[in-house]
């Protein structure tokens, strides 16, 4: 009498107590129909043996992302309600980095300019000593031209003892067009 | 608290530099169209020598009018001298040149008006008879103004304009 599948499984299996292997093992020598099934059931053993697991990782980790979301009890935060963690150190040399490059700009735009200075216009007669402008700084400038109307204005003052008459029309001349004394 | 701060720095960093090329930009622009009005006055004979002159400066703009009041015993003259800068470093000169003269004989007291467009080089002179051009026959004076206007001058050897 044959052993069902489950017997012969199990012997298979090293499950059985070994009164019943011992009788498995008589019958399997006698039994080729048997002893079949039990090769049989070597050879799937030998074929999963050489079966390789997937990598269920991407899953694993799709699963994982899904079960944080459904269970997380935050709401979607927008960027300005974001959290960002940052060492102190980070935010210290961003800060003092940002300052830095700030005043270094500020400081080379504006070091042209330098100190503050207002050309003033001062008539030089000849005979007098020239005064020579020394405005090194587009600032004086700046603030000479804002210290003025929109018209600048000069005044001379012709000397005393001096009376002038009417010679004709007044005239400009291009310095091509005129040579004094003729 | 410390992306407040971090957006805090990034603000007062974007204008600090904004500012500073803004200013850099209209430094460099001025400096570059940046106009010296160069006028001498001088009181003529009748022969032409100069008897008495007068030199100064002023540093105007493209399209800022210098006004130069000349004042006598009997005369006033006020030249308005307007320089425009062209693309080809021409500048137009638009002169404008008004004089009160009283005479000695009466009581009345004449004006006279002019304008006139004039294109010049820079450094190139004009000059402007506000009474007129002198001649040889007449025991008198006259006024002339030699007007002179250079772009982009050296400041630092600017005569007449003092610091």
């Amino acid at each position: 009498m044959c052993f069902d599948d489950t017997i012969l499984s199990a012997y298979f299996d090293d499950e059985l107590e070994e009164t019943w292997k011992k009788k498995v093992e008589e019958h399997l020598s006698s039994c080729p129909l048997c002893s079949a099934k039990v090769a049989s059931f070597r050879n799937v053993r030998s074929i999963l043996r050489t079966y390789k697991t997937p990598d269920y990782t991407f899953q694993k980790e799709v699963v994982l992302e899904r079960i944080h979301h459904s269970i997380s009890s935050e709401k979607e935060l927008g960027f300005w309600y974001r959290k960002i963690y940052l060492s102190k150190t980070a935010v210290a040399v961003a800060a003092v980095s940002l300052v830095l490059v700030g005043l270094s700009l500020f400081f080379f735009s504006t070091r042209r300019t330098g100190p503050a200075a207002v050309a003033e216009v001062v008539p030089v007669i000849t005979s007098s000593k020239t005064d020579v402008l020394t405005a090194d700084s587009m600032n004086s400038v700046i603030r000479y031209l804002n210290s003025q109307d929109k018209t600048v204005e000069i005044t001379i003052d012709l000397p005393l003892g001096h009376t002038f008459q009417y010679l004709g029309e007044p005239q400009f001349l291009k310095e091509a067009d005129y040579v004094r004394g003729r | 608290m410390r992306k407040n701060l971090i957006i805090f720095l990034l603000l007062v960093q974007s204008v600090v530099s904004v500012s500073g090329l803004e200013l850099q930009n209209a430094l460099s622009y001025l400096k570059d169209n940046i106009l010296l009005l160069h006028v001498t006055t001088n009181v003529l004979d009748s022969t032409g020598k100069n008897i008495w002159t007068t030199e100064l400066s002023k540093i105007t703009i493209n399209g800022r009018s210098v006004k130069i009041k000349i004042s006598g015993l009997n005369v006033l003259v006020i030249a308005d001298i307007t320089p425009y800068l062209h693309e080809n470093n021409t500048i137009l000169l638009v002169s404008q040149g008004e004089v009160w003269i009283g005479s000695s004989s009466s009581d009345t007291v004449r004006h006279y008006a002019t304008i006139k467009s004039i294109p010049v080089n820079s450094g190139e002179r004009v000059f402007f008879f506000p009474l007129g051009i002198i001649k040889a026959s007449l025991e008198t004076y006259t006024i002339e103004l030699e007007i002179q206007v250079v772009q982009n001058p050296d400041l630092n050897t600017i005569t007449g304009v003092s610091k």
